[in-house]
């Protein structure tokens, strides 16, 4: 589990990086749209070829969810909050986070999900939406 | 009424020899639908022009010499001795009980009249006929002068010239007026939220180990959801 450093704020509100995932390099590009006061996510594979555009970044929210592309990244990429919402400025401040989980946190989380399934165990509370 | 134009090189003014009737109409456009409480209720009146509308006459018979649309033709008023003819004064009524007739004296004399005379003939519904055309087709801007208002900026919407009597003309005018807007540059307030930046080009940016057992959780929590 790794968070991905977004030097996204109000002095850069639109940001491109280049972050290596599992050996991949992809580009994750990150806007702050004032007027819905909301972050959206773009996430490209190294030729700058859309994997996903337009994805509002809210916290619990996993970026790759639904994408079935075998250019995306193994893992997965998950917002997560201090506090459940997100400022402009909340990726510098420690309120916001891009944390990837590996292809192989994601298969053991969906293994204990499972398993949490099957014996009835409590899972994990829900994401809140920020 | 008065009627002043600019035409471009010099300010031109029509003397009308009467003015009719006169009608000032101004309106605005007022919203019909609900305004939000504490909203400054002037954003949602449209302010409309100013109409002017006047029925005036111009005779080339005038009772009092023009003051304007003349071109050098002077008018002065003048005594002249009429001779009045023969003009019969009755002395004694008929009687008819007597059978004698009305016996009359027949006098003769001269009157002394003042008429106004003018230098030559001339036309001044044809001349202000022709300028009213001029100032319509050139849209010159109007000064509308009348007993009870003046407004300047009028423009020359509509002429009607039925003619109505021999020498005399009765012109309906209308008039629009022309609002006028300054311009000013001023300078644009920063906005709250930072606006049209260029895209910042973070390069290449490391991974760093998430430690915090509160991250791990909120991404293992989103993470769960996805199953």
């Amino acid at each position: 589990m790794q968070r991905i450093l977004t030097p996204a704020s109000a002095t850069s509100p639109i940001v491109r990086q280049r972050v290596e995932l599992e050996g991949k390099e992809f580009i994750v590009d990150l806007a702050w749209n004032g007027r819905l006061g909301a972050w959206f996510a773009r996430i490209a594979d190294a030729e700058d070829v859309d994997i996903r555009r337009g994805v509002r970044v809210t916290s619990g929210a996993a970026l790759l969810a639904g994408i079935v592309d075998a250019r995306k990244p193994a893992g997965q990429i998950v917002i997560t909050t201090r506090d459940g919402t997100i400022g402009i400025d909340s990726f510098v401040n420690g309120g916001a986070s891009l944390v990837y989980l590996t292809a192989a946190e994601v298969a053991a989380a969906s293994a204990s999900s499972a398993t949490a399934t099957a014996t009835g165990a409590a899972l994990p509370p829900p994401p809140v939406d920020g | 009424m008065i009627l002043a134009f600019d035409n471009g090189s010099e300010v031109d003014t029509i003397d009308f020899d009467a003015t009719m009737s006169e009608r000032w109409d101004a309106k605005n456009s007022v919203t019909r639908r609900p305004v939000e409480q504490g909203a400054d209720v002037a954003d949602h009146v449209v302010v409309g022009a100013v109409d002017f509308s006047c029925v005036v006459v111009v005779s080339d018979t005038p009772i009092t010499v023009p003051t304007t649309q003349m071109y050098g033709v002077t008018g002065q008023v003048r005594e002249r001795e009429v001779d009045i003819g023969s003009v019969r004064k009755m002395r004694k009524g008929a009687d008819a009980a007597k059978g004698t007739a009305a016996e009359y004296d027949v006098n003769s004399g001269t009157v002394r009249i003042a008429t106004l005379e003018f230098s030559e003939a001339f036309s001044r519904v044809e001349r202000i006929g022709a300028l009213l055309e001029q100032i319509r087709k050139s849209a010159f801007s109007c000064t509308v002068l009348t007993t009870t208002r003046e407004e300047d900026n009028m423009q020359l919407a509509t002429i009607s010239a039925p003619r109505t009597r021999g020498s005399s003309v009765e012109f309906s005018l209308t008039f629009t007026q022309i609002r006028t807007a300054d311009s000013e540059t001023v300078s644009v307030p920063e906005p709250a939220e930072p606006r049209a930046r260029a895209s910042t080009e973070a390069g290449r940016q490391k991974l760093a180990a998430v430690t915090d057992a509160p991250t791990q959780a909120s991404a293992l929590s989103a993470l769960a959801g996805l199953f």
